[in-house]
């Protein structure tokens, strides 16, 4: 199917058509099957299980996307949510375990795996604003936007989770 | 350059280079596969709003709600706002529109938390 994302929506939103809706998945399963591995520390399986609640939601919602921003953009505020969820789900002894995903074709691995585990440092609001900041290039305002947050909020988390980032990386030179 | 730059710039790069495409391996079948069938029935909070405002009007109709209202305006005038009382009537409007809102508010919040 080449249609454009508003045909795709217009037609599950119309005919309920599944296949229409697969397409939507097969064509973001990427970015948000992505976004959730970097906010789950790498862990592949929990990743896919979170991404897949995150398209049933925006199934269960579609009703209510406004074009007015990107598919892919209301996808992430959704994965936040998701991710929020299930973090608040978790007991407090509890915490998410580490990559299983690092092993076959990826770029580079040892940055991966470095990566995640500098994230592993932030909590769960700072780490999702900076990675919609430095890997999907969102603005602060378009990150305070999305998650409905405060822009003061968005610019604390982001500082904050700098200055975490860079002594992590500053005592791991060391 | 300072610092901070710099360090923008490291994380930049950093996301960068873990950046790959995930291959969907039957992932979107999987999905397709649990997603629920039928029509998915959200109520429109319009729809609501009206059902709820025209249930209170024949509520109120219905139960001479319209003679309680004359007769606290006729109170005002005769005893001043001190001697209002609301009769049994008033309590069931108040009632829908209270539980009404409480509704809408409920839909209101699902929806901002998708």
């Amino acid at each position: 199917m080449n249609f454009s994302d508003q045909r795709l929506i217009t037609l599950v939103l119309i005919n309920n058509d599944h296949k229409a809706y697969g397409e939507l998945v097969f064509r973001y399963q990427s970015d948000v099957r992505g976004l959730l591995i970097k906010l789950t520390n790498g862990n592949k399986a929990l990743a896919d299980d979170l991404a897949q609640d995150v398209f049933i939601r925006a199934y269960k919602y579609l009703k209510t996307f406004k074009a007015t921003a990107g598919f892919s953009t209301w996808l992430y505020r959704i994965s936040y949510n998701v991710f929020i969820d299930y973090t608040r789900s978790l007991k407090k002894t509890d915490s998410i375990e580490g990559y299983d995903c690092i092993s076959d074709d990826r770029k580079d691995v040892g940055s991966e795996i470095d990566m995640q585990n500098a994230l592993k440092i932030l909590n769960a609001n700072e780490k999702i604003v900076i990675v919609l900041h430095y890997d999907k290039g969102y603005s602060h305002n378009e990150i305070a936007k999305m998650m409905d947050m405060p822009l003061g909020t968005v610019k604390t988390n982001i500082l904050r989770a700098k200055e975490k980032l860079k002594k992590y990386y500053d005592d791991e030179q060391r | 350059m300072n610092n901070a730059d710099e360090f923008d710039d490291f994380l930049k790069n950093s996301f960068k280079k873990i950046n790959y495409n995930i291959a969907d391996e039957g992932f979107t079948e999987k999905v397709v596969s649990n997603l629920p069938s039928g029509r998915i029935f959200t109520i429109n909070r319009n729809f609501i709003l009206c059902l709820s405002g025209t249930l209170a009007v024949l509520i109120f109709v219905i139960s001479s709600g319209y003679k309680a209202i004359f007769a606290s305006v006729a109170d005002i005038f005769a005893n001043g706002f001190h001697a209002i009382t609301l009769s049994l009537n008033s309590f069931f409007v108040i009632a829908v529109f209270i539980g009404v809102f409480f509704i809408i508010s409920r839909i209101e919040h699902n929806e901002n938390t998708i």
